[in-house]
């Protein structure tokens, strides 16, 4: 099974794909950085005994009055900027990833249900989603959260409620394809009920597509929590997001300490552009009508 | 009764927009409604007995192949009644249905399309069986799906592979595979051969017709090509416009056609024989629209021999004695039947 | 003989794939004389749709012609420059495809698009265009020719489209049409109508065409001359009523045999065994030989070559049909 997909097209085209090898190259660092990297420095930055406020404001090691203990320097309450940037990022890939599980789980299924029965839930479902679309989905989630009040659960329904109408247009588009086609009608004529259909023959031919819509969309959820969090409506300040990390160090970001607010910028800068070169590459490989 | 397939009257008519903003016209600056409906099937009546092969015939858009999906209840009909092995299945709900599908499956048009690109050929084949035993006796399932794959001409290795890993004449094997499963009564084929090249048509023709000879099956057999029907029929039924236009005996439909339309279907098949005597019978323009069929008779827009009472009156089936059936005008009145 | 208005030698036309190299088509040679009617005939996979799009110079990669000569007017296709084949195309070779809407572009109207074409390869002035357009119409049978010039591709019947793309084809007289497949999207009533159609505006013009079709009725209704082929080589050719009556490949010949023949009806039909093997790899010796009742221990190792079999029939093969003789 491993070595058939080494040898296939998927693998031979990737390997032709500078971006797409960068794009790799960059999320399996980032995706080491965020599993093991909070086991590999030496600060818990939310352990309040484990800071020391003397260390405040360190700049990055390379620099006059740096710390080399500290490669990056560290923010007002002198947590090593490292260790935050690491938990950060966790943090952020952790809501990027389950708001993006039920963004696609819930989308998924209204986009079945509509392609699939047709007629007034069709009419109903959509019209939710053109509404929903025809907002800013920052605007949405920024209504959503200064509803509800900051948490990270909170972030997950916001982001979810923005994310799941390009999973249900998509999915119902493929469906009214697939139910076209004469396999549906075949496992009709074998006696199959609807809904082991929709499970059985449509699902697993209308995925394709959401696996490009769903890597995508985990950097634009980064993005948007960064935001809500910067917004100061994100994540509570007892575990900091990048987003979270960026405001703290905006407020001082003038006085020349640019070093607690950069840092974390890249880093998001980072997940997010290797996620988009990965998700470009998918699009070019997975697109039917590309090939 | 012997008839395994009993088809009166039926009537399929699909809408062709469902939003409200598609339907309103204006006509004379007033906003009206307009309800456009597909007149795929118009009332058409045939019976099949049990192991005879009946086919239908007619250019695309006749209504062959929905009426062979209506029979198969992937569409529920809009009018008249279906009736297998006895059973009216006209109102039946899917789970009452299911009885039924045991009687009856279906072979579809397209190799590539009627098979699940996500499922291995073992599962694929074991469908219908496993919906009509339970997954309780996957077992048993899983035997016959072997022996119903070597019947076909498939070795079990090949059980385990996936759609895409087969010739276009392979894959309809394992659609008349799927089909056997169940051990049906009656077998609807849509158009099963013409999506393959002649040689592979060959084989599929044949093993359909050892199937019927081994199984006993009843065909109903839907397709646009004259030589195979004429290959594999017992009887043939000609379609035009969603209306039953004749049906005879295959023999008897190929010497003596009586339909103008019939005629002008035979005249046109192109064929490699030169010897064949033909009667250039020249259509003039296309067939009309579904969407709204012409008064009368439904071939009169393009028929030769048309006159005035064709645009009056609708032509009904009317039997001419030895198996043959004509739905024209043109019995009435045998005089005008010269070009 | 008069010289050869298109010449074909040894053709090879492959497609580099990641799978393998697809050989599609593979040391075709065959000649079509001034007013020819030729059919390319065989099933999908034996390349004659490539052959179609090599003399047309539609080859795009990964595919590429690796060899060979196409002559036509002395002229060689297979290496003139994309512009000098894009000036011949239209002119002198037209095209017509299966699907009527691949060449019709949707958003114009039929008139701009066969203005176009005489504006490309005449020198006619506006005027004459339009008169030209309007006579064009008429003869492939479109009433009221002048108010459907302003009409949009989808304004017509499949039929109907078809009709308009032979007359886009046949608009500046070109002296070779290639119709690949025209009418296997048609009704057979509408079928026989395009047909005829062709012959005659082929007839009137004194062109000649390539007929690409899997269709042998079509073949022997229409064309004065085929050849087939199988996995990328001719495997017979010569004059149609010839061939099908007394075909001297066995590949022609079972194929010929797999049509179901209402003046014949048999029992059961003579079928192929087996299936046309994988393009990537083909086998050594006769390409045809696993699949072939008269194969013997030579037909595994040597290609057999193109001979001269009766008369103008050739055919490649080490033991070919005698006429009479039981397949």
């Amino acid at each position: 099974m491993a070595a058939t997909f080494l040898k296939s097209q998927f693998v031979f085209n990737w390997r032709r794909n500078p971006p797409a090898i960068l794009g790799t190259l960059i999320l399996v660092v980032c995706t080491g950085l965020v599993v093991f990297g909070p086991f590999l420095v030496r600060q818990n930055p939310y352990d309040l005994t484990q800071l020391n406020l003397m260390d405040s404001f360190l700049p990055p090691a390379w620099l006059d009055g740096g710390n080399p203990a500290y490669l990056l320097g560290t923010d007002g309450q002198g947590r090593d900027l490292v260790a935050a940037i690491v938990h950060g990022a966790r943090i952020s890939a952790l809501i990027g990833l389950s708001a993006m599980a039920l963004a696609c789980t819930i989308g998924t299924t209204l986009g079945l249900i509509a392609g699939f029965y047709g007629g007034r839930v069709d009419a109903l479902i959509m019209r939710v989603a053109d509404v929903q679309l025809s907002f800013p989905s920052m605007l949405i989630a920024l209504f959503l959260m200064s509803a509800f009040g900051t948490g990270i659960d909170k972030v997950l329904i916001a982001l979810t409620a923005v994310g799941w109408v390009v999973y249900a247009r998509t999915v119902r588009g493929s469906t009214l394809g697939e139910v076209q086609k004469e396999y549906v009608q075949a496992a009709r004529v074998a006696g199959l009920s609807n809904a082991r259909i929709i499970v059985k023959h449509v699902l697993p031919n209308v995925l394709t597509p959401l696996i490009v819509i769903a890597t995508v969309q985990v950097g634009t959820f980064i993005l948007i929590e960064a935001s809500l969090s910067f917004l100061g409506v994100g994540v509570p300040i007892t575990q900091p997001s990048l987003g979270l990390l960026i405001k703290n160090g905006f407020d001082v970001l003038f006085s020349g300490l640019w070093w607690t607010s950069v840092f974390p910028g890249l880093m998001i800068m980072a997940m997010v552009f290797g996620i988009n070169l990965l998700g470009d590459f998918l699009r070019d490989e997975l697109n039917p009508r590309l090939k | 009764m012997s008839a395994i397939l009993q088809v009166t009257g039926l009537e399929q008519k699909f809408r062709l927009s469902k939003g409200l903003l598609d339907r309103v016209t204006f006509k004379g600056g007033i906003p009206r409604l307009r309800n456009p409906l597909v007149h795929a099937v118009n009332g058409v009546s045939f019976s099949v007995a049990r192991g005879e092969v009946l086919a239908l015939v007619g250019e695309s858009g006749c209504g062959k192949s929905t009426v062979a999906k209506t029979i198969a209840r992937i569409h529920p009909p809009t009018g008249g009644q279906v009736q297998v092995d006895g059973t009216d299945i006209t109102r039946l709900t899917p789970r009452a249905l299911l009885p039924v599908r045991a009687k009856m499956q279906m072979i579809f048009q397209d190799p590539f399309a009627s098979l699940n690109p996500r499922q291995k050929v073992r599962d694929i084949v074991a469908e219908p069986l496993l919906q009509q035993l339970g997954s309780g006796r996957a077992a048993e399932v899983r035997e016959r799906t072997l022996d119903l794959l070597a019947r076909v001409g498939l070795n079990p290795e090949q059980a385990e592979r996936y759609p895409h890993q087969f010739s276009g004449g392979q894959r309809q094997r394992i659609g008349i595979a799927r089909a056997l499963s169940v051990n049906p009564g009656l077998i609807i084929a849509d158009e099963p051969v013409s999506a393959l090249d002649v040689s592979i048509q060959a084989q599929i023709l044949n093993l359909m017709l050892d199937l019927r000879d081994e199984f006993g099956l009843a065909y109903l057999f839907i397709s646009h090509d004259l030589s195979v029907v004429h290959h594999i029929a017992d009887r043939i039924g000609v379609m035009y416009l969603g209306f039953l236009v004749e049906t005879a005996p295959r023999d008897q439909l190929f010497a003596r056609p009586r339909h103008p339309y019939t005629r002008a279907l035979l005249s046109a098949a192109p064929s490699i024989d030169p010897k064949r005597s033909r009667p250039e019978i020249e259509l003039k323009g296309e067939v009309p629209s579904a969407l709204n069929l012409p008064s009368g008779c439904g071939f009169r827009t393009r028929c030769p021999l048309a006159w005035g009472r064709c645009a009056a009156e609708r032509p009904t089936l009317r039997d001419l004695g030895g198996g043959q059936s004509v739905a024209c005008h043109l019995i009435d009145e045998p005089e005008r039947d010269r070009p | 003989m008069t010289a050869p208005l298109l010449s074909v030698r040894d053709l090879r036309t492959w497609f580099h794939t990641f799978a393998g190299t697809v050989k599609a088509v593979n040391g075709v040679s065959f000649d079509l004389a001034p007013g020819e009617v030729m059919g390319l005939v065989g099933e999908s996979g034996g390349g004659k749709s490539v052959v179609g799009f090599s003399i047309l110079g539609l080859i795009d990669p990964p595919g590429r012609i690796e060899g060979g000569q196409i002559l036509f007017n002395g002229e060689d296709l297979a290496s003139a420059s994309e512009d000098r084949l894009r000036r011949i195309r239209g002119r002198e070779i037209g095209m017509v495809f299966q699907d009527p809407m691949t060449s019709l572009n949707p958003v114009q109207t039929v008139g701009a698009q066969m203005d176009e074409v005489l504006r490309l390869h005449t020198d006619l002035d506006a005027a004459a265009r339009k008169a030209r357009c309007i006579e064009m119409l008429e003869s492939v049978g479109i009433s009221q020719a002048a108010d459907r010039l302003r009409a949009y591709p989808h304004q017509f019947s499949g039929g109907m489209r078809q009709r308009v793309v032979i007359a886009i084809a046949m608009l500046a007289r070109p002296r070779l049409l290639i119709a690949d497949e025209p009418t296997t999207a048609l009704d057979v009533t509408i079928q026989a109508q395009i047909l005829r159609l062709m012959r005659r505006r082929i007839a009137e013009d004194g062109a000649s065409m390539i007929l690409v079709t899997h269709d042998l009725a079509v073949v022997a209704e229409m064309v004065d001359r085929v050849t087939v082929l199988y996995c990328g080589k001719v495997v017979e050719s010569g004059p149609v009523r010839q061939v099908i009556d007394t075909p001297a490949h066995p590949y022609t010949r079972g194929l010929i045999d797999s049509i179901p023949n209402p003046a014949h009806r048999l029992p059961r039909l003579k079928q192929i065994p087996g299936t046309v093997p994988d393009v990537r790899a083909l086998p050594a010796g006769c390409a045809f030989r696993a699949r072939c009742p008269r194969a013997q221990a030579i037909c595994a190792t040597d290609a057999p070559a193109l001979r001269p079999h009766r008369g103008e029939q050739s055919a490649a093969c080490h033991f070919p049909v005698a006429p009479g003789e039981p397949a």
